[in-house]
Formats: C-alpha cells, structure tokens, sequence
C-alpha cells in the first residue's frame, strides 16, 4: 500500500521570511541570488543569478541578504498552522513540508477540499506566502506535484498515477528530493546535482527516460545514487519498502540539570547527540530519513517536529534542524503570525503526535503543534530535555570515498570543525573568503560566513584565473592598476587603517597634485626614515557615483629598518594601508 | 566526449584526487611536508617537514609571510589551515605564496577567554593553525592549549608580535627572518619585487642554529631559493 503524500511548498520562502514578498526584492547568499518575488521575477530577475545582474535588470531592487535562521524561524507558524489539521507534519526544509494526507484527507472530504483547506490556513500564517499544494503517492512525486501546483489550483496526482505524472517531467527535478526547488536545482547536494548534469549530457533528459533503464545498469555506472535517482524517476518511494520504525532504544536524550534558556547551550549538546546517534545508525549501516526532535522545558512546554530528508540526514544536518527548531521556539515567531493559531490547551498535547494520528484529526484545536499555548512567547522556563529520534531509517547506501576528487577524510573532519566553531563563537567569527576584486589591497577578497558559503565547491569563491597576479586577464576580470605581485601579506581592513605622517626633507608634509606629483620625495613616515619609495600611482573610483566616488593615490616605501609599507593618501591624509610583514 | 574543458577537469579532479590521497596518507605521518627551500631549517633523522604537534614560533621581520610560507606546503598536499585571530590577512599574498584559498578558514575568538576553547576545536578538524595569541591568555592556559594541540598532531604556527609573554616559551621551533633587503624600489620609481631574508631557526631540539638565505617574497610572490643575481643586487643596495 503506498502512502499518500501532501505537500505544502511556499515558493521563494526566504522573500517571504524577510517580509519583503510585496515588493521587488531579492534574497542573496554569497552574492548569488537565491529567492526573488513575484515582482523581482517579473522584472526578469532569475533565481542564481549575479546581484550585479540583478540591479541591471531592476535598479531600485531591494536587496537581503540570505539568513536560513530567520527562514526557519519565520517557517514556524506555518508549521503550527498545517500541525492544526494533520499532528504528523514532516517538516522537509524551511519553505516546505509534507504529511500523510490519506486519514486527514476522508475527514476533510475528499483530498482537493483539504489541499483547499491547507493552503488557505498557511495563507493565513504567512500572508504572501502564496502556497501551493499537491498530493501524491510518495515525496518525491507529491513535491513535484507542488512545484506545478498554483495557489489557487493544487495538483493532484491519483493513486497509482505517480509514474506517468513523473515519466515527462525533467530530469533536473531530481535535486528536488533534497527540498530544494528546480530553479536552484544546482544547490541540491553535490552528487545529485553532478548526476543530473550527466544524464542531461547523456541525452536522459526525462525522468521517463530514467525510469526506462534497468536499476542495475544504473547501479553498476552511478553507484548508489543511480538506484535512487531510478526509484525516484520510476514513481516508487525513495523510502525501500523494507524500511521499518526503528527500536525505541535508538533515541538519545539529554537531561540538563541546570535548565538552559538560551539556543546556543542546547545546539551544542545536540551536537554531540547528533554524532552519537549518527554512529550509532552507521554502525548498523542505516541513515536516518525522519527524525523527531522533542525539547521540554521546566513548566512542561514541549516542542516536537518531525524533519524528513529523502537522501537522510547526517549529523550536521540534524544538528541544523535542531537549531531551526529551538530558534523558532525560543525566539518565537515573528509578530502578527500568532493571531491565526489555534487555541491549543492541552499541555502535553505533542505526546499525541506519534501516536494519537487517527484522533488527534478529530479535534483539530487540540493538537495543535507541540508545545501548547505558550509557544506564542517563546518559553517561559529554561530547557531541560532534548531528544533525538531516529522516526524513519533505511539502509545506507554507503558513501566510497572519492579518490577523483570529491572529500578527502581531511575535508571531512574539517567540516565537523567549522560547525563545532561556528557554535562556539557565532557565524560570523567563522569566515571563508570569497574573491571580490579591486584595485586596493583591502578591496580584493571579502569574507563571508563558512556556514552560508558551499564549502564542496570552492570555485564559487575563486577567483576563476587561478592567480592572483594584478595584470593577468580571463574570468577573474583584469584590474589593471592594481599593486603588482607580490602583494602585501598584512592588509588592513580599511577601519583599522592608520593616519601617518610624512614629511620631506625639509620637516614639511608630502602633498599630491591633483594632477598626481609629488611635492617633495618622501623622508620620513611616522617619524621614520624612508630609504626607497615609488609612487604616486593614482586611483580615481567609481567617479560616475557621488557617494562612492574615491581619488586616492598609493606609495609604496622601505623604511631604513627593512619594513616595505602600501600608503594610501586620500584628501592628503596619509593612511598605512598594507605592509609586508 | 575529450573536449578540452573535460580534460582540464579530468585534470583538476585527478590532482584533487592526489591531494586528497596525499592528505589521507599524512595522517598517518608524524610530518607534514614544506616547502624544498626551508627544508634544511626543518631537516631531522629520518624525515624532512613540520613535525605533528610542534610549536613554530615565526618572528622576525616577516612573522606573517614566514608562517604562510610554511603552511604552503602542508596545506597544498590537502592539509586545512585555520587562521584564528588574525584580522589583517592580506589573501592575495596567501595565494602567491601557495595557500589554497579553499583550504583556509578564519576564525575570530572574540573575549580573550575564548582563544583556548576556540583553538580546543580547530584542533579537532585542522593541520595547521596560524594564530596570534591574545596577550591576556596566561602561560598556563597556553600550555593547555599546546597539549591539546600536541594530542591531536595539530601545527601551530604562532605569530611573534612580542605582545604576549607566556607563548614564546612554548615554542619547539623557533624561526626568525632578519637583515631584510629589498629590490626592486628606487627613488620614486619602480616597485617591489622581492626580499631576500636569512631565515634562522634554533629550537630546543635543535643542537645548532640552522640558517638559509631566501626571497621572501620572491618576484612571484612565492618563496624561493636566494640566487646569485638578487645577492648581488643586494650588495648593490647595501653600498648605495
């Protein structure tokens, strides 16, 4: 008996979460766009695409940079609001989730009617969301019925039906069994995201045609993703039927003596749960696909979500779902979402999510999410349980580590860490740089948060040249002017740059023309004596702007102790810019 | 299907692939390589590199360009290297000395307490750390850290800035660049090409002062043997 599935997808989520749906905005991460509005959209602006691209499409866009805690955050009324007609939401990404639509759907009257219902009631949640709706047999065939769906028009695939519905759509859809939409098809997890490109190359272009081939041909050329890119194309659940609920003993718990009521504490003893559980599963070679996080607080407060991930969740992306969760919780969701929620009184009314599936739909209002009425505020008392529950697993199809590229165990341990940090000291102390360009040393590469930036795929970062040389041409753009190798290995940011002085030999301070001469060869910085020098070279930016208009001119000079300095002077103020140190 | 796109990935892959092996392979390893033209200052019985666990103390006139350059090398083979308190990294001189950017990540540890906790967990995912200690961090806490650092085969190299008293004691190795000469800048004309440093290394294992003359940064920005011809025009510089 296959299962039917609903799914509720808020295309272009983290427009939605910024509040900025109404206008013309867009949502960037690492200076891509991820999500545009309807708006931002029709003006042309493409998912993917460049900000710079972006404003020539549309010069007034308003533009947000990308924050996945407020997209879960923002997410969590949304979550309540479907948890009112059916307690066993499965929460796939912020943006998008799925349930079990076959019991909830005869109370309702029929499947189209609660489609109805739900994207009326997320609607509600969320304005603006636009929300569309569509039900399945299986995830994977349910979130494609999604995508085509429109707010007002759910799809709705009939039982039995999810083969042909998937035989003519296009390959490219696969990456969406990792929650992501076909537009960012490419951000799906790497190997997903290289199949789909080579079976587009190999002229598979339609599921239809990836479901023709036989699995084990797929198997012996792809590996373990081949059989899942073909059960997913053939219709078939990527759950294998021989997947089971898994023995209560698998849970882990974590008791805090002392009640923590911040987000942080908490994410970082699911951490080391999440690494537990995740060992414990591999060594039973399985992979978690559904897991139920429970936090209680002291008064009793409960918050339970259930999160899904086809492809299974390893320990980081548990431990991400975990700090969505609680940041949705604690922090509590954004103004003006709460009006619209159900009167929940039951206190421990989470207990009946897993259990209670076929009364709790009797009384919608009593079950609504977890935690009861206080989830509106946030909690009223610190946090003293966790727990992790393995709800779905299947046997993992293992991972070869590459030896064509791919991670290296090193990477691996690597990435472990740059979690572990960014817990400690926040996400914006853990920084990886990204290549800018510019013709001042400061200007060249900024620094973006190691979370936020695709660490699998550091050519997003690179400067495509390969060298950093400041005359070299190709895709990392040429910037003529700017300082010849070798570059300065200090740089200071320009707040930390400091005023110097320089004066000639005659005691009085060095001044650039506007014509760029020098009025006299520097004899001093700061009181010390120069030995070489060369310059001015002359920087006049972006004159066409008022406000970023530049003129500057830098120096280049080794003092008598065998310090080489990069001066800037600016208004003839001399600024100590860079040093080779 | 051998474009010449696929080749150059086929290529990239295949030198990724190595470097991954290479990378897996040194973990086995007590030394991760560096660079031919320090190998003299890092030579023991029986192996040539950076002995897992050890303390470099970089100084000197070039403490900065010192330790990237013998990161460089471990961090080419696949090693990751953190960078922790160092604000004023100047990436393009990273590049040019050999550290893959992709490899680098830099973590600031805010109130001075945080340094140990912070260097407790790169030294569970990273090879190599360059870190500036804060002054306040205590001699007894920065014996921790090196324990740690040292348990877990963790290089350190550390940045002498003569801020902080307490670290410079822990130092296995102990580098300095000194009598710095530059070429390539005249009086209002040309630029800077390269700087020839001797490079001194002592230690508490090390019986004997090791010296090596080098280009620190060579005209290509990476590190390299001192030849005949910027010898010469040193000694140029010096009689002018």
């Amino acid at each position: 008996m296959t299962r039917r599935i609903l799914t509720v997808w808020c295309p272009q989520w983290p427009v939605v979460a910024a509040g900025k749906h109404a206008e013309i905005a867009v949502v960037l991460a690492a200076n891509r766009v991820v999500a545009r509005s309807a708006a931002a959209a029709a003006s042309g602006i493409r998912v993917g695409s460049r900000r710079r691209e972006a404003q020539r499409c549309c010069p007034d866009v308003v533009l947000v940079d990308h924050d996945p805690d407020r997209d879960a955050r923002s997410f969590e009324p949304v979550v309540r609001a479907v948890a009112a007609f059916v307690p066993r939401t499965d929460v796939v990404t912020p943006g998008m989730l799925c349930l079990d639509a076959r019991g909830p759907a005869r109370y309702f009257g029929g499947e189209e009617e609660m489609a109805r219902q739900v994207a009326d009631a997320v609607e509600r949640a969320a304005p603006g969301a636009r929300a569309v709706v569509g039900i399945a047999d299986g995830h994977f065939a349910s979130a494609i019925a999604s995508q085509q769906a429109t707010p007002s028009c759910p799809v709705i695939v009939a039982a039995g039906g999810s083969p042909a519905f998937l035989a003519p759509q296009p390959v490219r859809w696969l990456a969406v069994a990792a929650g992501r939409d076909a537009e960012t098809a490419s951000g799906g997890p790497p190997d997903l995201a290289e199949l789909v490109d080579l079976l587009v190359r190999l002229g598979l272009t339609r599921l239809g045609a990836v479901a023709a081939m036989a699995p084990r041909d797929l198997l012996a050329r792809f590996g373990s993703i081949g059989v899942l890119a073909h059960r997913l194309a053939s219709g078939v659940d990527e759950r294998p039927p021989q997947g089971r609920e898994p023995p209560p003993e698998w849970d882990v718990t974590q008791v805090f003596d002392e009640p923590v009521m911040s987000v942080h504490p908490v994410v970082f003893c699911a951490k080391s749960l999440a690494d537990r559980l995740a060992a414990a599963l591999a060594a039973g070679g399985q992979i978690c696909t559904r897991l139920v996080v429970v936090a209680e607080t002291e008064h009793g407060e409960r918050s339970e979500r259930a999160w899904y991930m086809g492809t299974g969740l390893g320990a980081a992306a548990m431990v991400e779902r975990v700090r969505w969760q609680l940041d949705g919780w604690i922090t509590g969701p954004r103004e003006g979402s709460a009006s619209d929620e159900p009167d929940a009184s039951a206190g421990g009314a989470g207990a009946s999510q897993r259990d209670g599936e076929g009364s709790a739909s009797d009384e919608p209002d009593a079950s609504a999410g977890g935690a009861g009425a206080s989830q509106r505020d946030g909690i009223s008392a610190g946090i003293v349980l966790l727990r992790l529950t393995p709800a779905e697993v299947r046997a993992d199809d293992g991972e070869q580590r590459g030896l064509w590229g791919g991670r290296s165990d090193a990477d691996e341990r690597a990435h472990h860490a740059i979690t572990r940090l960014t817990g400690l000291v926040g996400q914006d102390a853990v920084r990886v740089p990204v290549w800018r360009g510019g013709r001042l040393p400061a200007e060249r590469y900024g620094w973006i948060p190691a979370l936020t930036a695709d660490l699998d795929r550091p050519q997003d970062r690179r400067r495509n040249t390969g060298h950093a040389a400041g005359h070299d041409g190709g895709g990392g753009g040429p910037w003529p002017g700017a300082l010849p190798v070798p570059s300065p290995p200090v740089v200071l940011p320009e707040p930390l740059q400091v005023e110097v002085e320089v004066l000639d030999a005659g005691g009085s301070a060095v001044m650039v023309s506007g014509r760029g001469t020098v009025s006299a060869p520097p004899a001093t910085v700061a009181g010390r004596a120069v030995t070489s020098w060369a310059g001015p070279w002359p920087v006049e930016q972006r004159w066409w702007s008022p406000e970023h208009h530049r003129r500057l001119a830098r120096f280049q000079v080794v003092l008598d102790d065998g310090a080489a300095q990069v001066l800037t002077v600016e208004r003839q103020r001399w600024w100590l810019a860079a040093a080779y140190c | 299907m051998a474009t010449p796109s696929s080749l150059a990935t086929i290529a990239d892959h295949t030198r990724a692939g190595v470097a991954a092996v290479a990378a897996s392979s040194l973990a086995g390893e007590r030394v991760l390589p560096v660079d031919e033209v320090l190998g003299n200052l890092f030579e023991r019985p029986g192996a040539v590199g950076l002995v897992r666990g050890q303390v470099v103390h970089c100084g000197g006139v070039a403490p900065l360009s010192l330790a990237l350059a013998v990161a460089a090398g471990a961090a080419r083979a696949g090693a990751w290297l953190a960078v922790v308190d160092v604000a004023s990294l100047g990436l393009d001189a990273a590049v040019e000395m050999g550290v893959p950017l992709e490899r680098l990540v830099a973590v600031e540890s805010g109130p001075a307490r945080n340094w140990a906790e912070v260097m407790g967990a790169v030294a569970d995912g990273f090879e190599l750390v360059v870190t500036a200690p804060p002054r306040s961090v205590s001699a007894s806490m920065a014996r921790k850290v090196h324990q740690r650092l040292r348990a877990r085969g963790v290089v350190m190299l550390m940045l002498g800035d003569h801020r902080s008293a307490a670290p410079s004691e822990l130092a296995d190795i102990e580098l300095r660049a000194t009598s710095p000469i530059w070429d390539g800048l005249g009086e209002g004309n040309g630029h800077l090409r390269a700087r020839r440093v001797t490079i001194s290394a002592s230690g508490r294992r090390m019986p004997h002062r090791r010296s090596v003359d080098v280009l620190l940064p060579g005209p290509s920005g990476r590190l390299e043997a001192a030849g005949g011809e910027v010898i010469a025009l040193g000694s140029e510089d010096l009689a002018s």
